[in-house]
This record gives C-alpha cells, sequence and structure tokens, in this order.
C-alpha cells in the first residue's frame, strides 16, 4: 500500500475513528509495513461504512457506532499482532528467532564482559608480613646473622663492579697488578670479613624483607639489594685464603674457606627466596672450589688436613638440600591477589591491566583485544589458581626429595616430569609464567650437595696418602680406615661416588648431569671449555680443572 | 434474534469460509455479507472480523490480496483456498452431524421451551 494515499485516506474520516485507527495501530506495536496494511483495511471498513452517510451528525454517530462494535483498542491491538505474527512464514520465524537468540547471546556476553572488566584485584594479604614473620625463628635479634652481613656489606664500599674481571679469575691466573689490586681490596675490606667470621658463628640468619615506598608493595618488588655484594664478599674471603695460603698460612685458608662455605650456607638455609638460595649456592660453590684448588696444589701436612676435614663436615653436618619451595608460593599467592579480579567483581578472573604489567593499557587491535579476551574468559580463575597452586608446589616439594637418579629412572618409565606438572596446571597461563624451572632448580641443589660431598673425600685420601704413602684402592678402603665415616652417594647415580686409582694419583668423580659414567672425562660447556658440570660428561672433582 | 456471541466463534471460521467460497470479498463486505445472509442472526463483532481473517489466513485456508474495488478504491479482497475449501467440506460434515445428533436429542421440531 502507497503511504501517502493511506495518510490521505485515514484524514477523511471523522477525527474519532482516525484516533481509535492510530491507537489500534500503536497499540499492535509489529512491523510496519504489517502494521500499515492493518492500518488501510481498518481505515476501508471505517470509509465503507461511512460511505452512504448524509450530513455529518449520521458521519459521527456512525463512526461510534462502529468504534464500539470493534471493541477495547487495545485487545484488538494484540489479537491482531497475534494473528499476524501466525501468518509469518516459518523461515521467517527461525530466522527471527534465531537473530533474537543471537542477540540476547551477544547482549549476555557483553554484560559477561562488562561484568568481567569492572572487576578489580582486592590486595587483602600482606604476604610480606606474612613472609617475614615466617622466615623469623623464636630467637633473639641478636642471635640473626643477617645484620652482620649487611653491616659487613656496608663496611666495605667502592667494590669493583660485579663484572669486573677479577672476580672471574682464580687468583693464581693473576698478574702482579692484580693481585696489587686484590690485596688492597682484602685490606680494605678486612672489617668486613671479621663482620662476616662473627656473623657465621651465630645459629640463626633471617632477613626483613621490605619494598620501596613507593612500589606497589608486592612480593615481586621486595628488594634484596645486598645479594651481589655478599657474592663479591664471598670471593674477598677466598682472596684473602689465596693470599694465606702463599705465606703458608694454612690453619687462617681454611678457615677462611669454611667461614665462606658457612656465609653462602647461611645465605640460603631456611625459607628463603629462590633468588637468596642461588647466591646461597652460588658462594658455597666458590668456597668449595677454592677448597679443592688448594687441596691440589699445595703440600699441606696432614694434621691441617685432619682439622680442616673435621671442622668442614661439622659445618656441612645437616645441611638440607631439598628444594624449599615456601616463600616462592607466598610470591604466587600474593600475584594471584594482584592478577586476579576480587571474587565479587569480575569473577575472580584475570587482571588485564596488571597482566599487561602498566597501569596504562592499551587496546592496540581488534585481533590483540580478541586474544587477550580469550585467555581472560577461558583461564581458569582465581580460586581454582590458588587450588593448582597449592597441588603444584605440593607436587614440587615432595619431588625434590628423590634424586636426579630417582627422577630420570621415573623419566625412563615414561613418568615425564614436565607432563605431571602440565597436568597440575593445566595450561594455565600464570602459573605457567611464574612457575620456576624446577627441573634445573632441583639439579642445582643436587649439584652443590654432590661438590660439598666431595670435599671430605678428597681431603681424606690426601690423608691416607700421607699416612701411607699410596692412595687407597677403593672408598670402602679409606671408609675401613677410619678416614672417612661414609662414602657419599652420587644423587645422579644413586651410586657410590665414583673413585679410582691411577697412575698419577687418583680420580673422583660423580656421573653428572647426563647420568652415565663416562669414565671420568669432562664435558664441556657451551664455549667449548672444559666444564665440571656440562651436560655431557662427568663432574671430576679430583684431579681439579683448571 | 441475536447468535450467543460464545457460540458463533466457534463456528465463525467456517462460516466465513462459506462465504468466501462463493466468492472474493474484503472485510466490510464479509461483515455485510454474514448479517445480510443471515437475516443478522448471525453477527460477527468487528474486533473479531480481522484478527479471525488473519488466523485464516496464517492457517493457509484463505488468502488476502490488495486490489481495486468497483468504486476504485483499493481493498484487501480474501478468497478460499484449495486447503480452505477442503476444510471446509469438513466443518460442514460435523455441523451435519451435530445438527443430526441436536434433532435426535431435541426431535425435528426444535423450538425453546
Amino acid at each position: 500500500m502507497d503511504r501517502s494515499s493511506d495518510k490521505k485516506t485515514i484524514e477523511n474520516l471523522p477525527k474519532s475513528a482516525q484516533e481509535f485507527i492510530k491507537l489500534v495501530i500503536k497499540k499492535m506495536g509489529y512491523r510496519k509495513s504489517i502494521r500499515r496494511d492493518v492500518q488501510a483495511e481498518l481505515t476501508a471498513h471505517f470509509e465503507d461504512e461511512l460511505r452512504d452517510c448524509t450530513d455529518e451528525q449520521q458521519r459521527q454517530q456512525k463512526t461510534q457506532r462502529l468504534i464500539e462494535q470493534f471493541g477495547d483498542a487495545k485487545l484488538l491491538g494484540i489479537l491482531l499482532r497475534r494473528a499476524k505474527k501466525r501468518c509469518r512464514p516459518l523461515w521467517r520465524t527461525v530466522f527471527v528467532r534465531t537473530l533474537q537468540v543471537i542477540g540476547v547471546l551477544i547482549l549476555c556476553f557483553i554484560l559477561y564482559v562488562v561484568w568481567f572488566l569492572i572487576g578489580k584485584p582486592a590486595v587483602t594479604v600482606d604476604y610480606i608480613a606474612e613472609v617475614n614473620q615466617l622466615v623469623r625463628p623464636v630467637a633473639d635479634e641478636s642471635l640473626n646473622a643477617m645484620p652482620l652481613f649487611d653491616k659487613a656489606v656496608a663496611a666495605c664500599p667502592n667494590l669493583p663492579d660485579r663484572n669486573a674481571a677479577i672476580w672471574k679469575k682464580p687468583y693464581a691466573d693473576m698478574n702482579e697488578t692484580e693481585k696489587e689490586t686484590v690485596s688492597d681490596i682484602v685490606r680494605r675490606c678486612s672489617t668486613s670479613l671479621q663482620l662476616i667470621e662473627q656473623g657465621v658463628q651465630k645459629p640463626y640468619c633471617w632477613p626483613e624483607y621490605s619494598t620501596k615506598p613507593d612500589s606497589d608493595g608486592s612480593m615481586f618488588s621486595v628488594l634484596l639489594p645486598n645479594l651481589s655484594d655478599f657474592r663479591n664478599l664471598s670471593h674477598i674471603l677466598c682472596f684473602r685464603a689465596q693470599i694465606q695460603v702463599a705465606d703458608g698460612q694454612y690453619t687462617e685458608v681454611f678457615n677462611s674457606l669454611i667461614t665462606c662455605y658457612r656465609f653462602g650456607r647461611m645465605i640460603k638455609q631456611g625459607e628463603k627466596t629462590l633468588v637468596e638460595k642461588f647466591v646461597g649456592i652460588a658462594i658455597e660453590a666458590v668456597a668449595i672450589g677454592n677448597m679443592r684448588r688448594i687441596m691440589q696444589h699445595y703440600e699441606i701436612d696432614t694434621p691441617r688436613l685432619a682439622q680442616f676435614q673435621q671442622e668442614f663436615e661439622k659445618a656441612c653436618a645437616d645441611e638440607d638440600f631439598t628444594t624449599d619451595m615456601t616463600l616462592e608460593k607466598y610470591l604466587v599467592y600474593d600475584e594471584i591477589q594482584r592478577c586476579f579480579t576480587d571474587d565479587r567483581f569480575g569473577g575472580g578472573h584475570l587482571y588485564l591491566k596488571r597482566l599487561a604489567g602498566s597501569s596504562e593499557v592499551s587496546w592496540p587491535n581488534i585481533a590483540e583485544t580478541a586474544i587477550l579476551l580469550k585467555y581472560l574468559l577461558t583461564q581458569p580463575n582465581k580460586a581454582q589458581t590458588k587450588e593448582q597452586a597449592d597441588v603444584l608446589y605440593d607436587f614440587i616439594e615432595e619431588t625434590s626429595k628423590m634424586s636426579p637418579a630417582q627422577l630420570r629412572e621415573q623419566c625412563e618409565k615414561g613418568i615425564d616430569l614436565n607432563k605431571q606438572v602440565e597436568s597440575i596446571i593445566k595450561g594455565n597461563l600464570f602459573l605457567g609464567v611464574l612457575m620456576p624451572a624446577f627441573g634445573a632448580v632441583h639439579r642445582i641443589d643436587y649439584r652443590i650437595k654432590t661438590d660439598i660431598h666431595s670435599v671430605p673425600v678428597i681431603a681424606a685420601v690426601l690423608r691416607f696418602k700421607a699416612d701411607t704413602e699410596q692412595y687407597p684402592q677403593d672408598l670402602t678402603e679409606l671408609q675401613r680406615a677410619g678416614y672417612i665415616h661414609e662414602i657419599p652417594i652420587d644423587p645422579f647415580s644413586d651410586k657410590l661416588i665414583i673413585y679410582k686409582k691411577t697412575d698419577e694419583g687418583f680420580i673422583l668423580y660423580s656421573v653428572g648431569l647426563d647420568y652415565k659414567d663416562d669414565g671420568g672425562v669432562l664435558g664441556t660447556n657451551n664455549e667449548g671449555e672444559k666444564w665440571i658440570w656440562a651436560d655431557e660428561g662427568d663432574a671430576v672433582f679430583w684431579p681439579v680443572q683448571k | 434474534m441475536r447468535f450467543e456471541s460464545q457460540l458463533l466463534k466457534g463456528i465463525a471460521p467456517t462460516v466465513v469460509l462459506e462465504i468466501l467460497s462463493r466468492g472474493e470479498m474484503y472485510g466490510y463486505q464479509l461483515s455485510d455479507a454474514i448479517e445480510g445472509r443471515s437475516e443478522n442472526v448471525l453477527t460477527l463483532g468487528k474486533g473479531t472480523l480481522y484478527p479471525l481473517l488473519y488466523n485464516l489466513e496464517a492457517k493457509k485456508l484463505i488468502k488476502g490480496k490488495w486490489k481495486e474495488s468497483q468504486n476504485g478504491r483499493k481493498r484487501r479482497y480474501y478468497s478460499i483456498t484449495g486447503k480452505g475449501r477442503a476444510e471446509l467440506a469438513k466443518q460442514k460434515q460435523q455441523l451435519s452431524d451435530l445438527r443430526q445428533g441436536l434433532d435426535l436429542v431435541f426431535g425435528p421440531a426444535m423450538s425453546p421451551a
């Protein structure tokens, strides 16, 4: 029907008829074209009814009667709409219903996204305070070595940069100028070294974790300012030992090295962050390396060697080499409360701003946004992530009790560590990012354990040789003769550490990171240099390789 | 006599189909025809007429088409479809059966008591 002619026709009707028809059409509330049709039809009906009227009064009377016959405009509108809806072809009904469903789904999705995006994390737990409470034993502050270590750093300012050549070179390989520099550093740091010596006599070592005032207060922003200097001081202790050894002061030499070892052990022992543990292990490794080098290059008399062995065995007794992940777990808990929205708003999902690593999030393009949304909407929520983190860290702690050889055996049976971890975190992006390389951490723990246990054996063999003028046939002979209490187990084979008598003396080694006995041959690192803990070859403790 | 509206509602579709089976008509004509042919016994409320037509159209028993009437104005003419004729035949048969039944109950000379 033509719209303009419709308009003209309805305007020819009495006003009451016009109003009635318009009201019916309004109440009908359906598609425009349909309403236009119905309006035209109703108008035609009124027109036909009034066709024969001779005067205005009659028109008005007839109009009124017809309106009464039509009845309630609202009811008529509803009946017309229902009837017209039934006239729709099936495809159209299906199409409209599909569009409606899609519309509702889109609306729900938009509402969900909005609900999701308005959520913000709520930092409700001060994990740094909790950690400080956790790491502090029930002991007086005077029993804590850490303040002395911190003072030691403060007492030795202006040390060469951590990347300076002197930290990387063995003392014996230095030229005279370098040796003079080192001697000067040792002199300048004598107070620091004394403080460390005092510190290692303390029974405890706990830090007070804190953050910069302008930081977000997360565990990620915890300051560990002195760790690098601790490493430098451990080198200075070893330099002092190297200077002392040249003067034949063997007692002082071993005291310096045992102090260095204890220093490292105190830095890493107990519930510490992974960074502290690695620094502690590095310091221990520096001490062990120097102990072995000095025993190789200097003729040390048996009583001093025996004393050193005894003191070192005492110093390393009961050292726990299992991986403690308590603080790492707290770090993950802290990040969970910062990276997930609060449960009340946003449903505890990943928080975009924190993930993006800045407070200013740009929305570069639709594709990237869609990818982000996909992750945000499909990743495990806050509660699920915390649950997975608990299971994961329990698993790591349990697994860390197994030796590398046991893990290797499991792997050969098809029980792969990585797959086990993956089955726990089930593709959780957040945990995947934050999870430490547990396999590497585990190997480092057992590497230093093997390194440490090699030292008393070497001292014992050298003592045996000095006493009997021959090397023991095997370590059992050494044990029977009372030089060692027990023969160390190589955690990379779960067998005894390997000792062999050679024409030049003896060889002592672990099968190393390739888990197989290569006959005491060292592997090489990425630069092609012989390396004690290379991926291939054995970890040879004696003879010491340059 | 006016037919009881509830009773008429039941047979209204059949009445409309019957009228349209004799030729196409538009709404006003149809309303007029029902009243005229039934001598005002059957009066279809105007408020019922158009919803009824649209419902019959939805069931494809009739179909509507805009056409120019004799006086040159556009009207929506309704005509019965094949399906509508079949339905009409069925309804007529049912009415016939109903009438027979009523005759048996009330007697051939059915009159108010």
